[in-house]
């Protein structure tokens, strides 16, 4: 077990090296520079101006170069660097405050999901091919082919503008009235709606298929027969196993909680990472977007590890290689 | 219950099991009643001929069920946002075209390129996974680490970088210059290259795992000792027995990249104007939810039906095609 | 694992239940006359940055100021308010060559600028503005290893000192003749920032001014809570007007729809001109919703198409001139926009002390297109596109912004008017960055280009129309004068306005100009964007300019009538 940690750590390594040497690449291969298009609309500048700008921002090294130097400053200096399009933020306090955002926003989804996906999914399974079962069916399915910026917009709508009873977006109600936990909570009662739909559809599915797989074994059907009781079969014996895939599932979800998600945080004017990661992007704010995908990669790869370890400890016939 | 008889053939009995699934025969219906829509729209639209007479345009229609505008050009500033009428049943959008036929227009460009896109994803990932699956070792090794890799990259934000790619810098600027009609050849390529760089990890993993309990298969050896080489026993032998869960896998593709797709074209990043597509109509009709909201709703409601339609389908054939995922019983 | 579960859906729902039950309403005001002293204004953007040197989004303008252009948190020399006429801020009075403020030696080609800072003008703590803080801002803005965009205005500067015992009269010594200097100049606090810079000035980019300004305009920086809003509160030691005012909060919703649900919600008081789309705006001027105007202010946006002049097809003028008359402008601007934009005539806008009033006009007349076509060679073919003798099709491309919905449509409208002539026009957009960071910058476009250029009050045409300023390689490809319009005596012209010190020779430079212009038609004339801002009914004080000065240049004005 130990060696297949060690190795996999190991390949995590190289797989991050790599994968920051690509996207520093595929950064600096965007066409466009957002300094530079600022200085489009400005009828003054002049050559030396663009010359001094370049030189000043390292945009004419050689890729070498360019990233050499972030390399150093990042490892060597131990320094995160600075947004360039966020106003000269320091990197780490950028990351540290919109994943915060995203993680209250995530976190808050997954456990509503979970709370309701697991015992549906579950009841679905032992009630297999009852009304509903079809029911669950149907509208998991339904749920899983939404289009997530079009919910959103229609809950926004439905709810913030027609009905009035939730606020359209942003995090608190700004002056003195807010900034409490309830008007926190109040806010994120709709994204949190709208991201949990799809969410609730597809581990309803998850655990659905994970439990009928367990329930159909032979060592339930001896339970059975043995005289316990439902309760007694399923709680005790065919659930445990069959929360085995929804745990290593959960694992992997974990990156989900920080990277956030794009559209609903737009949609909501929700500050969080999903915001982040793609207006670095855009703006072609390297330091950000190095240390932000980074993290989330290197958290990634965390998770996947875990979850096979998970799974090999939890169920002894699984074998890692 | 559907157990095999004497002198059935397996495709009457997988037929008559997939019939079982009432939800995917009426998907497929209904997918293929979309696709015939979006194929017949250009044949039940009015053509509209201008004359000029006496200094003023006159315009003329041909026989048809619909009109693109009620002035016989390709837009109309004096009818926007109409509402239904008897020549535009769904009403004109914000330049004045008729809704059912831009909606009908989208559906081709979506659903083209989601069964397009799912193809090549799926072919990559038959290739790439069977080579894994078969060869093990060293390279099963890398190919599954560079799936991992690829899996653990932050989606969307990958997706929009590639998106904004300048094909020109890579020498690819013919395919920029390339016209069909109205149609944004240029955006459509780079859309299906994002999406098929996203969509094959799924089928490679699933291969794979086929090819990891198949290869260790009688009928493999046999053909082994027959002296048939590697590549006609992964391809002539084991990929076709790893057929089912890859029809599945792409069906379901299909359905994910026609949600990709309208993503990244909300968010301007796949199809341009003035080529239609549900995922631009839905970007564009955005800023109108206040004075015609249907302009929004009509496209989102065909996005979801179909990509339902399409999990359905799916849904149908792996119980049809996947024995794992019958009860003990047989039954499905 | 039952019981636990229920007890956690069960925890959930009192915990959503409390939360729906808490509030009232959307906004819940205490006190109904509390709430008419602070505005909520919706912005669409964040600030990028509050520091004056390195700010790039009109948000930070909007928000801040930038000692330039007056904003809540900074006073400028001079206010250039909505009327567009200049006015004295914190100077006692603008420079001028009648009060001897001014004075300019035109063989030398030297000026000298004083001026008298306003002895109440302070910082927000209590240190009043000297020219100390001017020379300062000068300095850093001319240091190379900062990264300051522009400093041509700088450039010019020979010198700057301060004189009198408080320091509060700057003179300034140009080697330039510069026409705009009585705009005013930038200034920092310097009592703060001198520390910033001298312990590292190739750092100053990052010095805690952008985050947290000190402030010398009416109000100053409460909190700044980042991607969501932006609060400023009445600043105690404002020197100035007093305001009516406690409170301004930005609230920043970067989704127009929720952007219209918040309006409709109560819980905005305005939206700034940076918020909702023109549609948008359009929409809710015919369907109000209750207690809000929208205010249409004519702008200086000059939304245009560029010809690529090198181009043999459009480097024709008749062809230039075809495409001008086979755009329907009025049809334009009275079905698409409502009646509510100006169609251009000529890139100076009508309020523009150089404007002309007997400019030609081209109106829509397909007949004339037709005619200028043919006599530029291009024959109506079979299918309907003009065709020239050796077969080829009159296909031009029209290259914008992508994700821009008005400009996609306009192209589109002109795709369907241009057809009826012969053009075939296709479309090709590309993300913002990539159009101007590259495809206008080097030149890279075909045939044709839409995008708009910021004009203000005291534009003239050396930037936009100068041989010099074609971009190219050798000049590492800056310049505006992406057209590439070489012409000889234009060109002469351009250069004798903004070193020509007297007003009417350059109205009448400008408007010989104009009129060479128009005949040539180097871009093809669109229509000057309007400014749109929506506003409820009891807001007193709300003059949109329509140039880059934001909204907020009069925040002291504003009040709520009773």
């Amino acid at each position: 077990m130990k060696s297949y940690v060690l190795r996999r750590v190991l390949q995590a390594v190289v797989v991050l090296f790599l994968f920051s040497v690509a996207l520093r690449a595929l950064l600096d291969a965007m066409p466009g520079d957002p300094t530079l298009m600022a200085m489009f609309n400005r009828p003054n500048i002049k050559a030396e101006d663009i010359a001094r700008i370049e030189r000043l921002y390292g945009t004419r090294d050689p890729f070498p170069v360019k990233y050499a130097k972030w390399m150093t400053m990042v490892f060597v200096k131990g320094e995160m660097g600075v947004s360039r399009s966020e106003g000269g933020r320091p990197v780490s306090e950028l990351i540290l405050e919109y994943s915060w955002n995203s993680l209250q926003l995530m976190s808050l989804a997954f456990a509503l999901s979970l709370a309701i996906a697991i015992p549906i999914g579950i009841l679905a399974a032992v009630r297999q091919h009852s009304v509903v079962d079809y029911a669950t069916g149907f509208f998991s399915f339904l749920g899983i082919s939404i289009p997530s910026f079009w919910l959103g917009l229609m809950a926004i709508y439905l709810f913030a503008v027609w009905l009035q009873w939730l606020p359209p977006g942003g995090m608190t109600t700004i002056g003195a009235e807010g900034g409490g936990v309830s008007d926190r909570l109040h806010h994120l009662l709709l994204p949190v709606l709208v991201l949990s739909v799809q969410t609730i559809a597809v581990w309803i599915r998850y655990t659905r298929a994970s439990m009928l797989e367990v329930i159909h074994e032979d060592y339930v059907r001896t339970a059975r027969a043995k005289g316990l009781g439902e309760g007694q079969v399923y709680g005790k014996h065919a659930l445990r196993n069959a929360l085995i895939p929804i745990v290593t599932l959960l694992a992997l979800s974990i990156p989900e909680l920080f990277s956030g998600a794009l559209i609903t945080e737009t949609l909501f004017s929700w500050p969080g990472m999903g915001r982040l990661l793609y207006r670095s992007v855009i703006n072609k704010d390297h330091m950000v977007a190095m240390i932000a995908f980074l993290i989330l990669a290197a958290l990634t790869l965390v998770c996947n590890l875990l979850a096979d370890v998970l799974y090999a400890v939890v169920d002894p016939r699984v074998r890692l290689s | 219950m559907t157990t095999l008889a004497a002198g059935d053939s397996i495709r009457n009995h997988l037929w008559r099991r997939f019939c079982q699934h009432r939800l995917a025969i009426a998907s497929l219906v209904l997918l293929g009643i979309l696709a015939a829509l979006c194929a017949a729209a250009p044949l039940l639209v009015q053509t509209a001929t201008i004359r000029e007479v006496d200094g003023v345009d006159e315009v003329a229609f041909g026989p048809g069920l619909w009109r693109y505008t009620d002035t016989g050009e390709s837009i109309d500033t004096g009818g926007r946002f109409q509402p239904s009428s008897a020549h535009h049943w769904l009403g004109t959008d914000d330049l004045g075209r008729d809704l059912l036929i831009r909606l009908l227009e989208g559906g081709r460009i979506s659903l083209t390129v989601g069964l397009v896109a799912a193809l090549c994803a799926s072919l990559v990932g038959v290739g790439i996974g069977a080579l894994a699956g078969y060869f093990g070792g060293v390279l099963d090794m890398l190919l599954m680490r560079f799936t991992d890799a690829m899996l653990s990259v932050p989606v969307l934000a990958l997706m929009i970088v590639i998106s904004m790619v300048d094909l020109t810098k890579l020498g690819l600027g013919w395919l920029v210059r390339m016209r069909w009609g109205e149609l944004d050849v240029a955006g459509l390529a780079k859309l299906m290259f994002v999406v098929v760089i996203f969509q094959w990890m799924g089928v490679a993993r699933l291969v794979r795992g086929s090819m990891l309990t198949l290869k260790e298969r009688d009928f493999v050896m046999a053909a082994r000792a027959l002296g048939a080489g590697h590549a006609r026993i992964i391809f002539h032998h084991l990929v076709p027995n790893a057929m089912a869960p890859i029809i599945v896998a792409t069906t379901l593709a299909a359905g994910s990249t026609i949600l990709y797709e309208s993503v990244l074209s909300f968010l301007g990043l796949g199809v341009m104007p003035p080529t239609s597509s549900w995922g631009n109509m839905l970007s564009s009709a955005q800023e109108y939810m206040r004075k015609s909201p249907w302009l929004a709703v009509y496209p989102g409601v065909l996005i979801w039906l179909t990509v339902t339609a399409f999990n359905f389908l799916g849904d149908g054939l792996r119980d049809a095609l996947d024995p794992k995922h019958l009860a003990a019983d047989g039954r499905a | 694992m039952r019981a636990p579960t229920q007890r956690l859906i069960l925890a959930l729902l009192v915990l959503v239940l409390s939360a729906c039950g808490d509030d009232s309403g959307p906004t819940a005001p205490a006190d109904a006359t509390a709430e008419r002293r602070t505005i909520t204004i919706g912005i669409q953007q964040e600030p990028d940055n509050l520091h004056p040197l390195f700010q790039e989004m009109s948000a930070s303008i909007e928000v801040g100021g930038d000692t330039l252009r007056s904003g809540p948190l900074s006073a400028g020399l001079t206010v250039r308010g909505a009327d567009w006429v200049l006015r004295p801020w914190m100077a006692v009075e603008i420079p001028s060559v009648a009060n001897g403020q001014w004075r300019v030696d035109l063989e030398k080609k030297t000026m000298i600028t004083t001026w008298h800072i306003k002895p109440e003008a302070c910082w927000e703590d209590g240190t009043p503005v000297t020219a100390k803080d001017f020379i300062f801002a000068w300095k850093v803005k001319m240091d190379p290893n900062v990264p300051v965009v522009d400093n041509s205005m700088e450039k010019r500067i020979a010198s700057m000192r301060g004189e009198g015992a408080d320091q509060k009269t700057l003179v300034v010594e140009w080697n330039a003749l510069y026409a705009t200097a009585d705009e005013g100049l930038v200034c920092l606090p310097s009592h703060v920032e001198q520390k910033v810079y001298d312990q590292d000035p190739g750092k100053y980019k990052e010095s805690p001014h952008g985050r947290k300004p000190l402030s010398n305009g009416p109000f100053r920086l409460a909190e700044w809570a980042p991607g969501s809003h932006v609060v400023l509160e009445r600043n105690p030691k404002w020197w100035g007007p007093s305001v009516q005012l406690d409170r301004i909060i930005f609230k920043i919703i970067g989704d127009t729809n929720t952007m219209l649900a918040n309006l409709q919600a109560g819980q905005l008081d305005a939206i700034s001109p940076v918020g909702i789309s023109f549609d948008q705006a359009l929409e809710l001027d015919k369907n109000p919703v209750a207690g809000f105007r929208v205010v249409f202010t004519p702008g200086l946006v000059w939304e245009h198409v560029d010809f690529n002049l090198d181009n043999k097809i459009v480097g024709d003028k008749r062809v230039r001139q075809a495409l001008q008359y086979a755009t329907d402008r009025d049809k334009i601007v009275g079905e698409y926009f409502g009646g509510r934009q100006e169609a251009a005539h000529s890139w100076l806008p009508p309020k523009h002390y150089a404007h002309h009033p007997d400019l030609k006009k081209y109106g829509y007349d397909p007949k004339k297109a037709a005619a200028l076509l043919a006599e530029a060679g291009w024959k109506r073919g079979a299918d309907g596109t003009c065709v020239n003798d050796q077969g080829e099709r009159l296909t031009l491309t029209i290259m914008s912004t992508a994700g821009n919905k008005v400009r996609e449509n306009i192209e589109q409208i002109l795709q369907a008017q241009w057809k009826r002539v012969g053009v075939e026009l296709v479309i090709q957009n590309q993300e913002a960055n990539v159009f101007f960071g590259v495809t206008m910058r080097e030149r890279k476009f075909p045939h044709l280009a839409m995008y708009a250029w910021s004009m203000s009050p005291t534009s003239d045409g050396e930037n936009l129309w100068t041989i010099e300023n074609i971009p190219s390689a050798a000049s590492n490809w800056v310049g505006q004068n992406t057209p590439g319009w070489r012409h000889a005596e234009a060109n002469e012209l351009d250069h004798r306005v903004p070193t020509t010190m007297d007003k009417d020779e350059r109205i009448r430079l400008l408007r010989r100009e104009q009129e060479i212009w128009v005949e040539e038609l180097p871009t093809l004339l669109l229509y000057f964007r309007t400014e749109t801002t929506v506003v409820r009914n009891e807001l007193q004080g709300w003059q949109p300019t329509g140039t880059d000065v934001g909204v907020s240049w009069n925040c002291h004005e504003w009040h709520f009538a009773k």
